[in-house]
C-alpha cells in the first residue's frame, strides 16, 4: 500500500515538476522545440539520431535506457532554432517514463524496422497513447532500415494513411531520407508552437496549468 | 570497526544535516583513511598462509604462484594497466588477509563483509563474491556438493527450457534479449563472440521465464557483465587482456562453469532488487522519489537548482537505478562498487540509493554551473568518470556511508524536510 501511495505522489509531482518551457522563447530569444522519437527496441531511433546530428553512422549502437536528449541548434527559414531530440527506450516495460517523454512535445516521429512487421504492428499502440497525451501534434512516421529490406519501399502501409501521417522510406546505414525526416519533423515542429491548430490542445494545456 | 567510524562520522555532523559538499569530501576521505588505517593494523597482526583455499572444483590453475597471480590481476582490474607499487603491495597485504578468512573449513561471514566492504583483492574476489551473493555456503566442505549440483541444475533447465525461445509465447522475450546483447559493450571485443553472447543469451532467457513476475526488462543484461568477467578473469593468465581475450582458449568446460555460476549470483542479487522490474518498476519509481527527497534534505542549492530548470528526478536517475549507475561509471568502478553492494546488506537496493545521491552531490559545482534545462540534462546524461578508479568509488561509498547512516534508520530525520 505504502509503495502505491508513494506511486501517486510520484507521478503527481511529475506533473508539476516535468512542465518544461517550451512554450517561451529561450532567454536570447530563439525558438525552442521538442521532438519525440517513439517506436519499438531496436528499430533504431537512436542510430537515425546519430546520422542526422552527426552525419555519421557506427554500426554498433548501445541500447537507450529510459531517454536521451540531444540538442541541435538549426536555422529554419532564417531563424535560428533551438532542437531538443528526445530519444526513448523501446522497451514497453518502461512506460512508467512515457509521461514525461510526451510532455510538452511538438512533434514526433514514429519508427518502425523494415525488416520486423511486429514493429509496425505496435505503431498503432504507440500512436493511440501519444494522442492521449497529445492529441494533435504533428506526427511523421519513418520506414528505418530499407537498405536491408529495398522492397518495403513499394509498399504502402495502411496505419500511416488511416491516420493521415506521412510516411518516410529511411535508412540510419546510409543515410537516405535522413535529413528531409527531421528537417520536416522540425519545420511542423514550429509551425505547431506558433499556431497550435488543435483548440481541443491549448484547452488541455490550459488545464494541466491550473 | 565499523562502530568506530560511525561514532566519528555521528559525532561531526550530528549537529548540521545540512552539510556542504567539500567538508562532506573531507569526512569522507576520513572515513576512509579511517577504514583503511584499522584494516592495516590488522593486517600487521596477521600473516595468510601462502597456499591458495579455493576448492578443486573452481581452481583451474593451481601452478601459478599467488604473487604472480595477484599482480596480473591487478592489471586486469585496473584494466589500463596503470597500477603502482604501494598500491599493489597493499593489495597483496589484504589478499592475505582473505585469505586468511577464507582458508577455514567456515567462513566467518561477518568479517569476510566487512572486510570486502573496502574492496575485494582481484585474486580472491570471483570466490568471495560467490560466498557474500549466498550461492556457497559459509562451510566449505559442501562447496564440491553445491557446485556439482547447481552446475547440473544449471545446464539442466537450460535443457529443459532453451529450446522454448522460439516458441510463440516466449518469442518477445528472446527477441528482445536477442537484440540487446550485441548492443551491450559493443566497443568491448570480449562481448562481441559468439560464444560469450549465446552464453549471456542463456542465462538472461532463463533467468526471465523462470522469473515471470518480471521478465527481462533491458537493463538487466548489463548486470551480467560484472558477474561474468569477474568470474572469467579467475581463469585467464597473467598476461592474457580480458577485453581481447578469446574464450575459445578457455579448457571445455570452463566456460559452461562460469555460465552457470553468473546464472546463480545473477539470480540472487536479482532477487534483492526485483521490484525494480516488475509491472510498472515500483522499486525505481520509489528509490527515485526517495533521491529527491534525499538531495532536497542534504543540499538544497542543488534540488532548487535542478526545480528551477524543470529537471526531473526521474528523467535521469531512472537510468541510474534501472542500470545501477553502470551506464555513469566504467566497468572496472561497477566491480569495485559491487564489492560492497555484496558485503552491505541490501546493497544492490537500499545503499544503492545512498549511493546514487552521494553520485549526484559530487557533481554540485559543475551542475550549478549550467544554467538551463538541456545543459543540465546533457551533462547528467555524460558525467565524466571515464577516468575514475577505485578510488573515486572508495570517496564516493564513504560519501553514501555516511547519508546512510544519517538518514536510514531515522525517517523522520527524512520527512522533516517537507
Amino acid at each position: 500500500m505504502a509503495a502505491q501511495q508513494n506511486n501517486e505522489e510520484i507521478r503527481d509531482s511529475l506533473g508539476e515538476k516535468a512542465e518544461l518551457d517550451y512554450d517561451e522563447k529561450t532567454k536570447a530569444g530563439e525558438l525552442a522545440v521538442k521532438v519525440i522519437c517513439l517506436g519499438d527496441s531496436a528499430v533504431g531511433k537512436s542510430k537515425l539520431l546519430e546520422r542526422f546530428l552527426v552525419d555519421g553512422y557506427k554500426p554498433q549502437q548501445l541500447s537507450t535506457y529510459a531517454l536521451t536528449l540531444y540538442r541541435h541548434r538549426m536555422t529554419i527559414s532564417d531563424e535560428s532554432v533551438l532542437v531538443d531530440f528526445w530519444d526513448t527506450a523501446g522497451q514497453e516495460r518502461f512506460q512508467s517514463m512515457h509521461a514525461s517523454y510526451y510532455h510538452q512535445g511538438h512533434a514526433c516521429i514514429l519508427v518502425f524496422d523494415a525488416t520486423r512487421k511486429i514493429t509496425y504492428k505496435n505503431l498503432t499502440t504507440w500512436y493511440k497513447e501519444l494522442r492521449h497525451h497529445r492529441p494533435s501534434i504533428p506526427c511523421f512516421c519513418a520506414v528505418n532500415k530499407i537498405d536491408v529490406n529495398e522492397e518495403v519501399t513499394q509498399r504502402s502501409f495502411n496505419f500511416p494513411a488511416k491516420y493521415d501521417i506521412p510516411i518516410y522510406y529511411v535508412s540510419a546505414a546510409n543515410g537516405t531520407n535522413v535529413v528531409k525526416l527531421f528537417t520536416d519533423a522540425v519545420e511542423a515542429a514550429i509551425r505547431y508552437k506558433k499556431n497550435p491548430s488543435d483548440f481541443n490542445d491549448i484547452i488541455l494545456e490550459e488545464l494541466e496549468r491550473t | 570497526m565499523l562502530i568506530k567510524v560511525l561514532g566519528f562520522i555521528f559525532f561531526i555532523h550530528m549537529e548540521d544535516p545540512k552539510i556542504q559538499p567539500q567538508v562532506a569530501q573531507t569526512t569522507a576521505m576520513k572515513v576512509l583513511e579511517t577504514h583503511q588505517g584499522l584494516c592495516e593494523q590488522e593486517e600487521l597482526l596477521e600473516k595468510g598462509e601462502e597456499s591458495p583455499s579455493k576448492s578443486s572444483v573452481s581452481s583451474p590453475r593451481k601452478a601459478s604462484s599467488i604473487k604472480a597471480k595477484t599482480e596480473a590481476m591487478m592489471r586486469l582490474a585496473s584494466q589500463r594497466g596503470v597500477s603502482r607499487v604501494g598500491e599493489q603491495e597493499r593489495e597483496l597485504g589484504r589478499h592475505e588477509k582473505f585469505q586468511a578468512i577464507l582458508k577455514g573449513p567456515n567462513i566467518n561471514l561477518h568479517e569476510l563483509r566487512e572486510l570486502s566492504w573496502s574492496g575485494i583483492p582481484t585474486s580472491v574476489r570471483p570466490i568471495t563474491w560467490k560466498i557474500l551473493a549466498g550461492y556457497l555456503p559459509p562451510n566449505k566442505d559442501r562447496w564440491d556438493t553445491i557446485y556439482r549440483k547447481k552446475r547440473e541444475e544449471y545446464w539442466s533447465y537450460v535443457q529443459q527450457y532453451y529450446d522454448s525461445r522460439l516458441e510463440e509465447i516466449h518469442a518477445d522475450t528472446y527477441r528482445q534479449i536477442h537484440i540487446d546483447i550485441p548492443r551491450m559493450a559493443p566497443l568491448i571485443p570480449l562481448f562481441q563472440q559468439d560464444l560469450v553472447q549465446d552464453t549471456f543469451e542463456r542465462i538472461l532467457f532463463i533467468w526471465a521465464i523462470r522469473h515471470p513476475a518480471s521478465g527481462y526488462v533491458q537493463g538487466i543484461n548489463d548486470l551480467v557483465t560484472p558477474i561474468f568477467v569477474v568470474f572469467l578473469q579467475e581463469f585467464l593468465l597473467p598476461n592474457d587482456d580480458i577485453d581481447n581475450y578469446d574464450v575459445r582458449k578457455l579448457y571445455h568446460d570452463a566456460l559452461q562453469q562460469i555460465e552457470a555460476d553468473s546464472y546463480w549470483c545473477l539470480s540472487h542479487l536479482l532477487d534483492g532488487i526485483q521490484d525494480n522490474y516488475t509491472f510498472a518498476q515500483p522499486g525505481i519509481q520509489n528509490k527515485v522519489f526517495q533521491l529527491k527527497e534525499l538531495i532536497q534534505r542534504i543540499d538544497v542549492s542543488l534540488h532548487e537548482h535542478l526545480c528551477q530548470h524543470e529537471i526531473d528526478y526521474l528523467q535521469f536517475s531512472f537510468r541510474w537505478m534501472n542500470n545501477l549507475l553502470m551506464r555513469e561509471i566504467p566497468l572496472r568502478c561497477t566491480i569495485r562498487l559491487w564489492d560492497t553492494y555484496l558485503a552491505e546488506k541490501d546493497g544492490f537496493a537500499t545503499f544503492h540509493l545512498y549511493v546514487c545521491a552521494a553520485f549526484l552531490i559530487h557533481w554540485n559545482a559543475d551542475l550549478l554551473r549550467e544554467r538551463d534545462f538541456q545543459g543540465l540534462m546533457l551533462l547528467l546524461q555524460n558525467l565524466p568518470t571515464q577516468a575514475w578508479t577505485d578510488k573515486d568509488i572508495g570517496m564516493l561509498l564513504a560519501e553514501a556511508f555516511r547519508l546512510k547512516y544519517m538518514f536510514a534508520d531515522a525517517p523522520n530525520h527524512l520527512s522533516g524536510a517537507r
